[in-house]
């Protein structure tokens, strides 16, 4: 129990619960069920991308090029899919993580095969694919009168819904549920698999993985891989959320997902990290970026609060890091 | 002889300007402990990484167990039951003890069909506690092993190593950072295995530790097998002897003791850092050559770093040239005139790929500097001065530090703080690292800075280094001094005594 | 070996291959669209345009040195453009005569205001780096973020129009018959260079970049050195601010956004070792010629703006193989 104290997501869950008491002594309509639903919504996207970079950061590794994967997964697959009249919903999301998959595996066989900065590689990579995307492709918007009637009706599906004093609709969007799926066999992956616990070695001490003979190949591989594909899939479900595909969406995003993975206690020199602590982060973030209006502060700080967030954060974990080296050594 | 598991013939590895090995051949048979011999810089640590599969030889081949190879890979030798026990212990500090202990094999040996996927607590568990089992320790098995202490990370080393059942064992440098006690104990597993049937491979410089495990030795000297042979063919003597390559017949350094009026270059007063040193008083005079000996961790290299700023929160006093100084960062030390060549020259010292000038001139930028800019004319001409002072050998300066050898560079390192004008000079290995014929030319170098005045402090493992350079020694065991050798009493038994009799 | 002394003694190889990219550029623009191509007017608009740029990327180029990066100059140069008209505004009225012939002290106050945004900026990073020892891409991810955020809630999104005609001058006049942000952006260039090859602040740095830790036991003034050329960033970073300002006669929060990889680019295509200690001047000036050449010949031949962001990716993760491949040869 003692050890459960000093674990960071323990301390970001008590950051958490500041904040919503805060937020909720500022403006009591925060713990209606509505913002709750809401924001439990906003989680989602988020913290599926989130979850591809908490594993790339405990190989040690950072990318920035996911925002960039998942419009051209979202988008290419939606463009499919209204030129071959094609209405599924596995098929499409099967589609879209494989393409984010395929590029992720770019940026893999980059970073391992020539040995290249990971942030170089994944900015190169992520203009590469965005530029292409709409300098190729296009740029029109795919509005909900031409997206797939099936997407549309995947991504609106509820787990249940009420109505509140006036009578207006108040449900609890199902997607959730595909985040906490998809969390929870991320979690088992980095926890119970060989390949998991290795992605931690090799972000612990690379030369040591070198000499006990880890598959550095696979690890790497693996994390960018991984994720590509969460991108891609994300990308998708994000265009069937809000019925609509926008090629040009996700801008700065990666902003967000780092300073919430940062947030969750993961270390960008590697070894670091976990997916509670990474929900939690990206719960923390999502909390206070779309509670600026209920706390009567102009949306346009927003970013200055982002900015501020992965400041701390990174604050802290590297004054967390400084005293473990110290304490270990 | 029984048959042979291991057998190299003829290898051969060449770092950039270095051959690091010319080949080597070693034979170890099944259930032999052998000791593999040398200096520091010998090709010791090469020849291990080969075996490891770490490096790959230029040449030579390698017979397993009746299995030739022209060259291994980690996993290959892992597989082949080769498992190595590096100096830096190699562990992961974020996972678990269990973990550290079985996930190495469970990845080398996720070869068959069925769970190779999974890795559960359970399993890393089972695994864990029959390999320290096997040592007959306990350890927690939970910790994370970045919390553990050095000696508990050691025997997670050793732990690991034995989880794949190996049928050769490598340990490199075991003893390093343990006690006389530790030794024991250690010695005593190294045995236990063997009786188990493990080949051991044990590398060491300690001449003593030597002829206490082993029963083979095979000793490197410049990347070559200069002596090879059972334990009883060699005596202290011949083996020394054949690691070193010369009879020490060189005079030790002398210094005639200091006029009661001069000043001591520098004296400390109960100098004390929280967990490291503990009231420790000493004087070093102008041209003296004190050596620092004791076990890694015992307080030899807390004391260079403190001297060097990096505890800015040391207790007691320290008076450079009779004047108090306040060591409370590294540019304060180096203000005060204090001097530090770290052991690890390539990672603490060295600027690799900038030119031998640049190196030299790093610490004493501020001396060239005319209005904001540097006179670099005049910078370069010291830099030439001080190569040749330093007897560098280089044709020019603009070269990469990279090119120059071992003992080239250490002279670089010394020769970067005769610009900056240092006073006290820490030497940490002054020689790690340097081969045996630029050793002797070395010594030479710094017996002749001290004799011009220039105050010494040698931290070293190398015992007859310090006995033939230093003309006084003291040791440092948990922080403390434990022992103070003066000239005509200073001999390398005695040191060795004191050394084992720390506890 | 042989690589290794080419890299200590000067970057000739590298050069005369920027050299010859530039030729070959040059050469196939020159043949696929002659007549728009060598017109003169081509490329005296690129000796408006590309400065700020170069600006950017010696920014880039160092905080390189040290190992580092700044992902801050963007949200940097527009903040202090911003605070400049922010000031012009308040002193000479949102528009018309009064703030077009705003005289030349106020306009030198605006100066003034916006080289010490971009000192601010520097000061803020240096200290997030050098004491705080937050990673540089992290803490340059989240002052950007405030940096950004700040022009957002100065402005409220839209673009600040109209700058006094002095101010304009800076982006637009010519001296001598060179474009003033071309004198601008050469000058700056030297003085780099003179600092970097000559100075102990240019030494340390390289030194520092090369090897961290042996520069802390060679007694440099680690930290000073990394906050200072931070500093340095964020001053260039705000002079490029000035001259995109002065140059469109507006400033807003997401201008250049695109800048930010391209200085990248540049700075690792122009030699720039993105793991610190290796740097040329020259080399950045070449890039930044022989890439906006090719900007300008792709743009001549009415391909989409995105195809030229996607141009710079590609360019970037080839110029990072290529530095590597020459490097282990």
């Amino acid at each position: 129990m003692k050890a459960l104290f000093g674990r960071s997501e323990s301390l970001v869950a008590i950051a958490l619960l500041v904040a919503m008491v805060v937020i909720g002594a500022i403006n009591p309509a925060f713990f209606g069920l509505s913002n709750l639903f809401s924001l439990a919504r906003s989680n989602v996207i988020v913290g599926i991308m989130a979850l591809g970079v908490l594993t790339v950061m405990i190989s040690g590794g950072i990318d920035v090029s996911f925002p960039a994967f998942a419009v051209a997964a979202m988008y290419l697959t939606l463009r499919l899919m209204l030129a071959a009249d094609w209405q599924g919903i596995l098929g499409p999301f099967a589609l879209a993580s494989a393409m984010g998959l395929a590029f992720g595996l770019v940026n893999a066989s980059l970073v391992h095969g020539l040995r290249m900065i990971p942030l170089i590689v994944t900015l190169g990579t992520g203009a590469l694919v965005r530029g292409a995307l709409l300098g190729l492709v296009g740029t029109s918007q795919i509005n909900i009168d031409h997206m797939p009637p099936g997407l549309i009706h995947f991504g609106s599906a509820e787990l249940f819904a009420v109505r509140d004093a006036s009578g207006a609709h108040i449900g609890l969007s199902a997607m959730i549920l595909i985040y906490l799926a998809l969390a929870a066999l991320v979690h088992l992956v980095l926890g119970k698999t060989l390949l998991g616990r290795g992605v931690y070695a090799y972000g612990d001490d690379r030369e040591a993985a070198r000499r006990l003979g880890f598959d550095q190949r696979r690890i790497v591989f693996f994390v960018y891989g991984l994720a590509g594909a969460l991108a891609g899939f994300a990308g998708l479900l994000h265009a069937s959320m809000i019925w609509l595909a926008n090629p040009r969406d996700f801008v700065g995003l990666e902003l967000d997902v780092i300073a919430a993975v940062v947030l969750g206690g993961a270390s960008i020199f590697g070894g670091r990290g976990s997916v509670p602590g990474t929900m939690l982060g990206v719960f923390l973030l999502v909390m206070i970026s779309n509670s600026l209006i209920l706390m009567h502060i102009p949306t346009t700080w927003q970013r200055v609060v982002v900015g501020l967030i992965v400041i701390v954060a990174t604050a802290a974990t590297s004054f967390r890091d400084r005293r473990r080296a110290q304490g270990g050594a | 002889m029984t048959e042979a598991l291991i057998a190299l013939l003829g290898v051969s590895k060449r770092f950039g300007g270095v051959q690091a090995l010319a080949g080597v051949s070693l034979t170890l048979a099944a259930g032999e402990i052998h000791c593999l011999a040398g200096e520091n810089g010998s090709g010791k640590s090469t020849l291990i990484k080969i075996i490891a599969g770490v490096e790959s030889p230029d040449a030579g081949e390698i017979t397993l167990a009746g299995e030739r190879l022209s060259r291994l890979d980690p996993k290959g030798a892992i597989a082949r039951g080769i498992q190595v026990i590096y100096q830096d212990f190699s562990l992961f500090p974020s996972l678990s003890v269990a973990e550290n202990l079985a996930l190495p094999s469970r990845i080398a040996g996720a070869r068959g069909r069925g769970r190779r996927f999974g890795f559960s607590a359970g399993e890393s568990y089972a695994i864990a506690r029959a390999a320290i089992a096997r040592l007959g320790i306990d350890l927690p098995l939970a910790a994370e092993v970045g919390t553990l202490a050095t000696g508990e990370r050691q025997l997670v080393a050793i732990a690991r190593a034995l989880v794949s059942a190996p049928r050769l064992l490598i340990m490199d440098e075991p003893t390093t950072a343990l006690t006389g006690r530790e030794i024991e104990r250690l010695f005593a597993v190294v045995r236990e295995l063997r009786a188990q049937g493990l080949s051991i491979l044990f590398v060491s410089h300690k001449i003593r530790e030597m002829f206490a495990i082993s029963e083979r030795i095979t000793v490197l000297r410049n990347g070559l097998v200069v002596a090879e042979g059972e334990v009883a063919a060699f005596d202290e003597a011949s083996l020394a002897r054949a690691m070193i390559g010369e009879d020490l017949a060189e005079e030790p350094y002398r210094w005639p003791d200091a006029a009661p009026s001069v000043t001591p270059r520098l004296v400390l007063s109960g100098f004390s850092v929280p967990g490291e040193i503990e009231a420790l008083d000493l004087a070093v005079f102008p041209g003296e050559i004190v050596g620092v000996a004791g076990l890694l961790g015992g307080g030899r290299t807390e004391l260079a770093l403190a001297l060097f700023g990096f505890r800015p929160h040391y207790r007691g006093e320290v008076r450079l040239d009779g004047v108090r100084a306040r060591l409370s960062s590294v540019a304060a030390a180096v203000a005060a005139g204090i001097a530090y060549v770290p052991e690890d020259r390539l990672t603490e010292g060295l600027f690799l790929a900038q030119s031998i000038d640049r190196n030299l001139l790093a610490a004493s930028l501020a001396r060239w500097r005319r209005w904001l800019l540097l006179d670099l004319a005049r910078a370069e001409e010291s830099a030439a001065v001080m190569r040749a002072e330093m007897a560098i050998n280089t044709p020019d300066g603009a070269r990469p530090v990279a090119t120059l050898s071992g003992g080239n560079q250490q002279r670089v390192m010394i020769g970067r703080w005769l610009l900056r004008r240092a006073r006290l000079l820490i030497l940490n290995g002054p020689t790690v690292g340097v081969d045996i014929g630029s050793k002797a030319g070395l010594h030479r170098r710094i017996r002749a800075l001290a004799e011009k005045g220039l105050a010494v402090l040698m931290i070293s493992d190398d015992l007859p280094e310090l006995v033939q350079n230093c003309n006084r020694v003291v040791m440092l065991h948990r922080g403390r001094l434990a022992g103070t050798f003066a000239a005509p009493a200073l001999s390398e038994e005695g040191l060795a005594e004191q050394l084992r009799a720390l506890v | 070996m042989a690589g290794m002394i080419a890299k200590a003694r000067g970057f000739a190889p590298h050069t005369r291959g920027l050299a010859l990219l530039i030729l070959v550029i040059f050469a196939v623009m020159s043949f696929l669209v002659p007549d728009k191509f060598l017109r003169p007017y081509n490329f005296i608009s690129l000796s408006f345009v590309a400065p700020e740029l170069g600006l950017l990327s010696l920014a880039m180029m160092v905080t390189m040195m040290s190992g580092g990066i700044d992902l801050s100059v963007i949200g940097a140069a527009n903040l202090a453009a911003i605070l400049a008209g922010l000031f012009f505004h308040a002193v000479g009225g949102a528009h018309g005569p009064a703030l077009s012939g705003l005289s030349l002290p106020l306009v030198a106050g605006g100066f003034a205001i916006a080289l010490a945004v971009g000192i601010l900026a520097g000061v803020l990073n240096g200290i997030l780096i050098g004491w705080a020892r937050i990673t540089p891409i992290l803490a340059t991810i989240g002052s950007g973020q405030i940096f950004t955020g700040l022009a957002l809630v100065l402005t409220g999104g839209p673009a600040i129009v109209g700058f006094p005609e002095y101010w304009n001058f800076i982006g637009n006049g010519t001296l001598a018959g060179l474009a003033v942000p071309l004198w601008i952006f050469l000058a700056a260039s030297l003085a780099i260079a003179i600092v970097l090859a000559r100075s102990e602040f240019g030494i340390s740095l390289a030194l520092i970049g090369t090897n961290l830790k042996a520069a802390v036991y060679a007694g440099l003034f680690v930290r000073r050195t990394i906050f200072l050329s931070y500093v340095g960033s964020g001053v260039l970073a705000a002079i490029a601010g000035i001259i995109l300002s002065g140059r469109t006669n507006a400033a807003k929060s997401d201008y250049g956004i695109s800048y930010l990889l391209q200085a990248v680019l540049i700075a690792v295509l122009g030699g720039t070792d993105p793991a610190g200690g290796r740097a040329s001047v020259l080399g950045i000036v070449l890039a930044l010629a022989a890439l906006m050449l090719l900007a300008s010949g792709m743009q001549l031949l009415r391909l989409s703006n995105f195809l030229v962001d996607a141009t710079w990716g590609a360019f970037l993760l080839a110029s990072i193989a290529l530095n590597l491949w020459r490097s282990r040869r």
